[in-house]
């Protein structure tokens, strides 16, 4: 999670920066477009606005140079539709110079220009109206006024005006068509250069976020990996888990088979031992009472635990055995001394009260490897006697 | 399929527990603790396999398994016991009456062993 979100951090800030920078580029190719369309527009008024004003400015001259030859034909024909179209060809030429000061207000050395054009053509009016009027009068009097006219110089003077202008205008043109030339170099290389820009960043985010994919790819399938052998490991380890409870629980089954096994014996050989009849004793090398069977405890009265740790003497005695006066039984400690059976010996069984049985004791060595660590005495009885000296026999068995 | 295991045996603890290693191992296992029981068990269910023990209040376990064998013949037998014989003896006596003795200080495991071996040649055979 951590590589993850780390991941999607990094790129962020890039992809939102790119993304920026194409709206940027985006923003300034549309204004600059924008900027060119209007432009473009305005030319196209001026140009056209232009090559309306050249044509006026012919057309001027055009018409004049008809006016004149109409006038002249007039003059010689005398026909009427020559004055007439002599009229209208002034009348257009007027018509045109006023169109073409109309355009070139803004433009006062134009507009000066035209206004000397309109004083000659006014002149040239002025002579079509006095050779109207003096035609009535004879040939003779248009003669006089015809050799007073500076037809020539005028028509000179309004051709170079003309001509000036027109010459001015297409220099305007020929200006205003390398700017327009160089205005659309600009915009081409702004919208080319854009574009090429656009592209890489597009290309560049491409990238980025290709690259991001990729490295989530080998992310995601390194987690997987990683997730897989976490499971197998898990698995695995589990397996171990069960193995090992099985086993545990198969050992726990076993001790406790083992311990009631063991357990069984015990109880089973104390049942042997406590059902024989015969007074049994387990004693130690020093003679005193380490065990004993069910029959000695009926026959003394006492508890286990008032025999078990005294000398074997406090309930058996020996008679005429040499050195029994300290309490302790020679032939007994002899016996599991030497490590030899002690057979058929005449003893006498003391209980709590003090009776006296007599009875006749057997003593076998216990052997612990190669060493007599003990001795088990077994005690058959005879006759009882009283604890005063008396006896009495008893066939009674415990 | 599974296994009937029938026990036989006056103690509690080796009944529990013997119930609890075979069923551990995938056998369905019976415990009872007479003979009385034994015979209603076999009755009503015939048993794959018996362990029984050799002293118990009201019959004593190789008089049982006569009586068993009667029924059903060739069911094993494992004479599982507290009583230690001495080899001579199993091999002439309480080999001829049962399948297999064990004394109650064998493994479990090796107890679990030959129950496994005894019901794979009952099926085999």
């Amino acid at each position: 999670m951590k590589l993850k979100f780390e991941s999607k951090q990094t790129i962020e800030k890039p992809v939102i920066f790119l993304l920026l920078l194409v709206l940027g580029l985006f923003a300034v190719l549309s204004y600059s477009s924008f900027l060119y369309s209007r432009e473009s527009r305005s030319t196209s008024d001026w140009v056209n606005q232009t090559h309306a004003l050249i044509s006026e400015a012919d057309a001027i001259v055009s018409s004049l140079h008809a006016g004149e030859a109409l006038l002249k034909s007039f003059l010689i024909t005398g026909d009427e539709r020559d004055r007439a179209g002599s009229r209208m060809a002034y009348a257009d030429a007027a018509e045109h110079l006023d169109l073409a000061r109309a355009m070139t207000r803004d433009d006062p050395p134009r507009h000066d220009s035209l206004a000397k054009v309109a004083s000659l053509l006014e002149k040239r009016v002025e002579f079509f109206q006095k050779t109207v009027r003096a035609l009535p009068a004879g040939a003779d009097e248009v003669r006089k006024l015809m050799k007073t006219d500076s037809a020539d110089t005028d028509q000179l003077e309004i051709q170079k005006v003309v001509e000036a202008l027109k010459v001015h205008e297409m220099g305007l043109l020929q200006e205003r068509d390398k700017k327009s030339y160089l205005q659309a170099q600009r915009l081409k290389w702004i919208i080319g250069t854009g574009v090429v820009l656009q592209l890489l960043t597009l290309g560049f985010m491409l990238y980025l976020v290709f690259n991001e994919l990729s490295t989530r790819r080998h992310a995601a399938m390194a987690l997987t990996d990683a997730n897989q052998k976490l499971e197998q490991t898990v698995q695995e380890r589990t397996s171990q888990l069960v193995d090992a409870n099985k086993k545990l629980a198969d050992e726990i089954l076993e001790q406790k088979w083992s311990n009631q096994a063991l357990e069984h014996q015990l109880r089973y050989n104390q049942l042997i031992i406590n059902s024989i009849g015969d007074l049994v004793l387990v004693a130690s090398r020093a003679s005193n009472i380490l065990r004993v069977n069910t029959a000695v405890l009926n026959y003394t009265g006492m508890e286990s635990h008032e025999l078990v740790a005294g000398p074997v003497s406090r309930i058996l005695q020996i008679p005429n055995d040499a050195g029994a006066a300290d309490g302790n039984l020679p032939a007994i400690a002899a016996a599991l001394r030497d490590g030899r059976d002690l057979l058929h010996k005449p003893a006498l069984l003391r209980n709590r009260e003090g009776t006296q049985s007599r009875a006749e004791l057997n003593v076998f060595p216990l052997r612990d490897g190669d060493k007599v660590v003990g001795g088990v005495i077994i005690i058959q009885l005879g006759e009882k006697e009283a604890p005063h000296g008396g006896s009495e026999l008893t066939n009674s068995k415990v | 399929m599974k296994n009937n295991i029938l026990v036989i045996d006056d103690e509690a603890q080796i009944r529990m527990l013997l119930s609890e290693a075979l069923t551990a191992k995938g056998y369905r296992v019976a415990a009872v603790q007479s003979g009385h029981e034994a015979r209603r068990q076999v009755q009503d269910t015939p048993p794959d396999l018996i362990i029984c023990d050799l002293q118990m209040e009201d019959t004593d376990g190789l008089a049982l398994i006569q009586e068993i064998k009667k029924k059903l013949p060739d069911v094993p037998v494992i004479l599982l016991t507290g009583v230690i014989f001495d080899q001579q003896t199993v091999e002439n006596t309480i080999q001829k009456l049962v399948t297999l003795y064990l004394d109650k200080t064998t493994p479990l495991r090796e107890v679990i062993e030959a129950v496994h071996r005894l019901c794979s040649q009952s099926k085999a055979a």
